[in-house]
């Protein structure tokens, strides 16, 4: 796939602060780019200078072969943004909403109509077009704030924490709208501080902290950066030196420790559970639970930046 | 930019607080003003015969209204002096810097005076009837005809400031404007669009002052058909580009415009003095807007005289045109919504 999105060395200050310092990403077409990082990292500036509601000091950016500074006109009609805060007119009804935003995109008539209408219908609210956006509930809103950002069908759809605060259930039908949009080619740029969504929707992910980019890659490619071990948590009371010896000599363990539970580091391959369990019954030590921690990307992405993700 | 003034216009109509000071709020204050001043006012009392010692001038080219007397003075402090022992009305002395006017005691009778010699045209000697004559100048004119016209220009700057300032607070507070911005469309036009939207509510605040006075109190303004769309039109301009200034002040202020826009316009009004004057209390200024914009209409409804309507329509357009395009300069090179 070619890239869609690319960022070359993007850097923003203001004044004496640099908020992206040499930002530098691709998103190829129709993937679901998945943007991490703590809060002040940068990913909101970079999402408003892509968007074009700021500038930018240096760097080149480019979308669907447009550069930004150039073609500014032509990547503006490319992208839909739906943004974190709730961008709605709170008297107008969801239609209206929806009318009017995709009016901008220079939508009139029938096709105005017509767009309104399969917007609705793809987030759901197809039995709300002449509710008022005030009248809504949060989840609704936030539906009604996606589809004022793709009614006009938009190449490029940036999404900023667009589940944040709902119900579960419009959490979901907001997930499988957005699986629904690359279904139909559009290319996604996504963030979210919900570990589990961005595992869950994204083909890759940047992660990025103090304006830098730290990492980028799929999940798995990211997983690897950090670690090759998981641990094996057993609750357990506390066994006697010998046994911990025991175990620490089986091939391919790492470490092991007790502190309250017993825990062992091994390979993320690792085969011989059975060995250890074996090993702690035959010395009549009674186990009460056995949990296995693979690393994800919280841990990941805690050994990227140093920092929890909220 | 149908789109804004369509939105705008829909936003008008179901915004309360919007609703309030575009319809309801003139509406309100017709109703409360007419019917405090329809009580006060009795537009058929006679003032009573006004007996003026005059001197400087032909006795010929005098005026000739009913109820007004003139009798020739020896000297202008004499006729001073019969003035202070309430003997005449008041004192005139006709020179070559215009006409002098020393008042007596009773106000309404000096009101009437004041309007009388404002109509009189020393050069229309030969017509039979003056403007004073033709209008019947001051006589069937009610409290609420002169309040009416200040109660309009206090309702277009006030409703203008807060509305332009407030449309893109609102924006901003509401998340759609870096959404609007975002779009394709040149900014320029986003806000030329939002200027455009001010249309309806300019009309809708002068039509429902101007209606209800007029169907329910019986509020006169100009003689005619064409002196009233004259007067509307002044008075929607007016209120266009107010809302078109305060609407470039919206683009620095950050908080909400009311608690800066209403006291500030206040002060305006208060400043101009007009609608003061006719409580007796003298403007700071006879210069500001508000001043001028009802001198304007009062110089129609009374006088006839339209040219300073005219004049405050053509400066009103100017300074619409000039702060639209300023606005649009500011808010296309505006680095952060």
């Amino acid at each position: 796939m070619d890239n869609f999105v690319s960022v070359s060395k993007l850097t923003k200050r203001y004044g004496d602060f640099t908020a992206v310092d040499n930002l530098s990403f691709e998103v190829k077409e129709r993937e679901v780019f998945g943007f991490l990082g703590p809060n002040g990292a940068g990913k909101s500036t970079t999402l408003h200078v892509i968007c074009n509601l700021t500038g930018f000091d240096k760097g080149e950016i480019s979308v669907g072969g447009h550069d930004l500074r150039r073609e500014t006109r032509i990547v503006k009609s490319l992208i839909g943004l739906v943004p974190q805060e709730i961008a709605l007119y709170p008297t107008l009804s969801a239609y209206e909403n929806v009318a009017f935003f995709a009016s901008l995109y220079g939508l009139s008539g029938r096709a105005l109509k017509s767009a309104v209408l399969e917007a609705l219908e793809f987030v759901g609210l197809s039995d709300c077009v002449k509710k008022r956006a005030e009248k809504m509930s949060g989840g609704m809103q936030r539906r009604l704030n996606i589809a004022c950002g793709i009614a006009h069908k938009p190449k490029l759809i940036v999404m900023d924490e667009p589940t944040v605060g709902v119900d579960p259930q419009s959490r979901e039908q907001i997930m499988r709208s957005i699986r629904k949009l690359r279904e139909n080619g559009a290319t996604i740029i996504y963030t979210s501080h919900y570990m589990p969504e961005v595992q869950e929707i994204c083909d890759r992910i940047a992660i990025i902290d103090g304006g830098r980019l730290a990492a980028s890659g799929t999940e798995e490619e990211l997983l690897k950066m950090v670690t090759d071990v998981k641990t094996i948590t057993i609750d357990c009371p506390k066994i006697d030196e010998k046994i911990i010896n025991f175990i620490v000599d089986l091939p391919d363990v790492k470490r092991v420790k007790y502190q309250e539970k017993l825990k062992i580091e091994v390979p993320l391959r690792f085969t011989g559970i059975s060995t250890i369990l074996q090993a702690l019954v035959d010395n009549g030590v009674p186990v009460d639970n056995l949990k296995t921690d693979a690393p994800n990307l919280e841990t990941t992405f805690l050994a990227l930046t140093g920092k929890e993700l909220r | 930019m149908i789109y804004i003034i369509k939105k705008q216009f829909l936003i008008l109509i179901r915004d309360k607080g919007s609703l309030f000071f575009t319809v309801l709020f003139p509406a309100l204050l017709v109703m409360i003003l007419g019917n405090m001043l329809d009580k006060l006012d009795n537009p058929d009392s006679v003032i009573g015969d006004i007996n003026l010692q005059y001197i400087g001038i032909n006795t010929k080219i005098l005026p000739k209204i009913d109820g007004v007397s003139f009798i020739e003075a020896s000297s202008f402090e004499a006729a001073k002096i019969a003035v202070e022992a309430d003997a005449a009305t008041a004192a005139v002395q006709f020179s070559e810097r215009g006409i002098e006017l020393y008042q007596g005691r009773d106000s309404i009778k000096n009101r009437a005076l004041e309007s009388v010699f404002r109509g009189i045209s020393i050069g229309a000697v030969n017509s039979e009837k003056t403007f004073v004559q033709t209008k019947n100048l001051g006589y069937n004119r009610t409290m609420l005809d002169y309040y009416a016209v200040t109660m309009i220009a206090m309702i277009v700057f006030m409703g203008g400031g807060v509305s332009g300032a407030s449309t893109v607070f609102e924006e901003r507070k509401n998340g759609t404007l870096s959404r609007t911005a975002m779009s394709p469309k040149s900014r320029a036009s986003l806000y030329f669009g939002t200027v455009l939207s001010f249309l309806p509510q300019s009309a809708l605040q002068v039509i429902c002052t101007m209606l209800p006075s007029i169907l329910i109190f019986n509020a006169h303004y100009a003689n005619t058909i064409a002196g009233n769309l004259l007067l509307f039109s002044m008075f929607f301009i007016v209120g266009i580009s107010t809302c078109s200034v305060f609407a470039l002040v919206g683009l620095f202020i950050k908080i909400n415009p009311t608690m800066v826009i209403m006291p500030a316009v206040w002060a305006l009004m208060f400043l101009s003095g007009s609608f003061a004057q006719d409580v007796y209390i003298t403007g700071f200024s006879d210069i500001l807007p508000p001043r001028l914009v009802q001198n304007a209409a009062f110089e129609l409804t009374i006088f006839g005289r339209y040219e300073k309507c005219v004049s405050a329509i053509i400066v009103s357009a100017f300074v619409l045109a000039l702060s639209s395009v300023l606005g649009a300069i500011i808010f296309s090179r505006k680095a952060k919504i």
